[in-house]
């Protein structure tokens, strides 16, 4: 495949405020290609959320990008000037978010909004610039779209909300679609609908699309490849099939270990402790404090990122040529295999 | 809608009736009169007496006024001799021009500077219009019109002192709104800032939207709430005069009139001052709940 869409090499953010430096991110990197589904997954603090603001260029005003690079179609995106980064927010790269009650502006109607975004991305104005939100609804599946042209957000269900940040996303025809929790606040049967249109319009589109949350199920749905984030760093980052079926970072096996699958009568087994705390990163493995099979060096130096199969990568001690070789020479069978 | 607004015009007119029937009977429970204190000799008192049908019972006194008002007829003030609706109709529209004038500034130059100062949340701007607005609060309106009469009207001579013939509105009005422009410009701020932190400005933002259109488009409109909240019953009180900014400047407003009627014990003219603001509360009342629901669409009353 050619040359990547998004290319986020070795990114670190960290927030500064009086209490001093929260390592948010430190040195994460992965592609996103043309048309591709990445996950990315963790729990709260892992960097999820910060990840994507730091494309977008919307950190807050204590959050800088401390190191990497993050290229957009092989352009570095710390060159350019405001007006690109405003152009980029939208055209480039569209965003939807975890809660569709709140991000929908109370106050204007769904006509107003979406063909705010139609006039800012294509030009489009009056006549034209509302016709084109017409078919953006229709295409997002929403019935009677002329009729929800002047209703306001508080008229409709969460459902129909979603779809209408998506039919505003979509407005700009954008090369990626960010979902930042894309179901979390809707009913489980309106979740599913919700994620067969985001892999309809993928299909359709072709655009690349990156689904931001800590439920593993629509991970393993709609995903072709997953990134596993904790505190701040890449775990592990694989396909769908090498995350759920291979996994080689204690961490990923924790989070799936803690899934309900409806057939085990077992309580499920959650991970021990707390997340890490950005502010104080330990010296050794950022998961070390919680991880159960945590070796001695886990604790004292931070682990390399090793790929274990092709494209698989994994960020553990347990991974490194000579633990294994040490396992191999105690005559016994590494666990995981 | 007009239902609604018929409905809410019948408990206004209820509001007033009850104000105004209220006002009346406490008036005449504080003991005195307009013509105790001073020297007069019982035969004239008691002429004066009679004369405002101050010697007839309560009741009595209560639906001769109130068939006086149904006329439009709001009394002979007690003290001056004049009639109360001669008196509003010099000294009100004064009142009402200056009022007008100082609260659209007030409220005007007190979102922008708010909407700026949250805008720039933290930096000089915002903490210098922080600063100065708690200052203009702490002020009293007395030292200020002193301030600006002296500065401007005295040494610098930019402006007249005022009279009937040669208005200049341009310090009485400064005066008058620098305190409402304070308050509103901290308001403003405060929904501001609380608006911009809101989800659907992360989406404007995500969308492309510029910092201005962000702004003024889908942070604005849901910041006005608490500034309409203020605006109405300020509007009822500014309009009605400043006895302090009034007496000052020398302007022949209705401002005084509230506060001598009362010392002066002028029953009719405490009854036509209170009347006249419980009217204007209730107006501002009724066009502050119309503005709310053209504001935001999730406010309805039926």
């Amino acid at each position: 495949m050619s040359e990547p869409v998004l290319k986020i090499q070795d990114l670190s953010v960290s927030f500064f405020d009086r209490a001093g430096e929260a390592k948010a991110l430190s040195g994460v990197s992965f592609d996103l290609e043309k048309g591709q589904i990445l996950g990315i997954v963790g729990e709260s603090g892992s960097g999820k959320s910060v990840t994507m603001q730091a494309i977008l260029q919307i950190l807050n005003s204590e959050g800088r990008i401390t190191g990497g690079k993050i290229l957009f179609k092989g352009e570095d995106m710390s060159l350019w000037s405001p007006q690109k980064v405003r152009a980029f927010r939208g055209k480039g790269c569209a965003m939807i978010f975890q809660d569709p009650m709140t991000s929908l502006n109370p106050l204007l109607t769904i006509g107003k909004q979406i063909t705010e975004a139609v006039t800012l991305h294509t030009g489009k104005r009056g006549r034209e610039a509302y016709q084109r939100a017409v078919e953006l609804l229709t295409l997002v599946g929403m019935n009677d779209p002329e009729r929800r042209m002047k209703q306001y957000p508080h008229e409709l269900s969460g459902g129909r909300r979603q779809r209408i940040m998506i039919a505003m996303a979509l407005a700009s025809e954008p090369d990626i679609l960010i979902a930042d929790e894309p179901t979390t606040a809707l009913d489980v049967t309106v979740q599913a609908q919700i994620l067969e249109l985001i892999l309809e319009i993928r299909n359709k589109l072709g655009m690349a699309v990156i689904i931001v949350s800590h439920n593993l199920g629509i991970i393993a749905e709609v995903c072709d490849e997953v990134l596993v984030l904790y505190g701040g760093s890449v775990c592990e980052k694989g396909t769908v099939q090498d995350i759920f079926y291979h996994p080689r970072h204690e961490y990923t096996k924790g989070l799936l270990a803690s899934i309900p699958n409806g057939q085990s009568r077992d309580r499920l087994k959650p991970i021990g402790g707390s997340p890490v705390n950005v502010r104080h990163l330990p010296a050794g493995c950022a998961f070390c404090p919680r991880c159960e099979e945590a070796l001695k060096i886990c604790l004292t130096d931070k682990p390399q990122t090793l790929e274990v199969s092709p494209g698989h990568i994994a960020t553990c001690w347990r991974n490194d040529p000579e633990y294994r070789q040490y396992l191999e020479n105690m005559g016994k069978e590494a666990h995981h295999d | 809608m007009s239902k609604t607004i018929f409905r809410r015009f019948l408990l206004s007119l209820l509001t007033i009736i009850l104000i105004c029937t209220l006002t009346f009977f406490v008036m005449h429970i504080i003991p005195g009169g307009p013509f105790q204190q001073k020297k007069l000799s019982d035969v004239t008192r008691e002429a004066l007496n009679e004369r405002y049908h101050l010697n007839e019972p309560l009741i009595t006194q209560y639906f001769l006024y109130l068939k006086g008002l149904l006329k439009g007829d709001l009394g002979v003030s007690i003290t001056d001799g004049r009639s109360i609706n001669e008196i509003i109709r010099l000294s009100f529209p004064i009142s009402c021009k200056l009022g007008l004038a100082a609260v659209s500034l007030a409220l005007i130059a007190g979102t922008v500077f708010g909407t700026l100062a949250a805008y720039q949340k933290g930096k000089f701007l915002d903490k210098l219009i922080l600063f100065l607005s708690t200052f203009t609060t702490a002020i009293p309106s007395f030292v200020l019109s002193i301030l600006l009469l002296f500065v401007f009207c005295v040494k610098l001579k930019w402006f007249p002192i005022w009279s009937i013939h040669s208005p200049s509105y341009v310090l009485p009005v400064l005066a008058l709104s620098m305190y409402p422009m304070a308050y509103t410009t901290r308001l403003a701020r405060t929904s501001m800032l609380e608006a911009l932190g809101q989800d659907y400005i992360r989406t404007a933002k995500a969308k492309g939207l510029s910092s201005g259109k962000v702004l003024f488009r889908h942070a604005l409109r849901n910041s006005l709430i608490p500034i309409i909240t203020f605006a109405g019953p300020e509007i009822a009180y500014i309009v009605t005069g400043s006895m302090v900014v009034e007496s000052i400047f020398n302007i022949a407003g209705i401002g005084s009139s509230f506060v001598t009627a009362i010392t002066a014990r002028d029953y009719t003219m405490i009854m036509a001052t209170t009347l006249l603001l419980a009217i204007l509360m209730v107006i501002m009342n009724l066009i502050c709940d119309i503005l709310y629901q053209v504001i935001d669409p999730r406010i309805r009353y039926d």
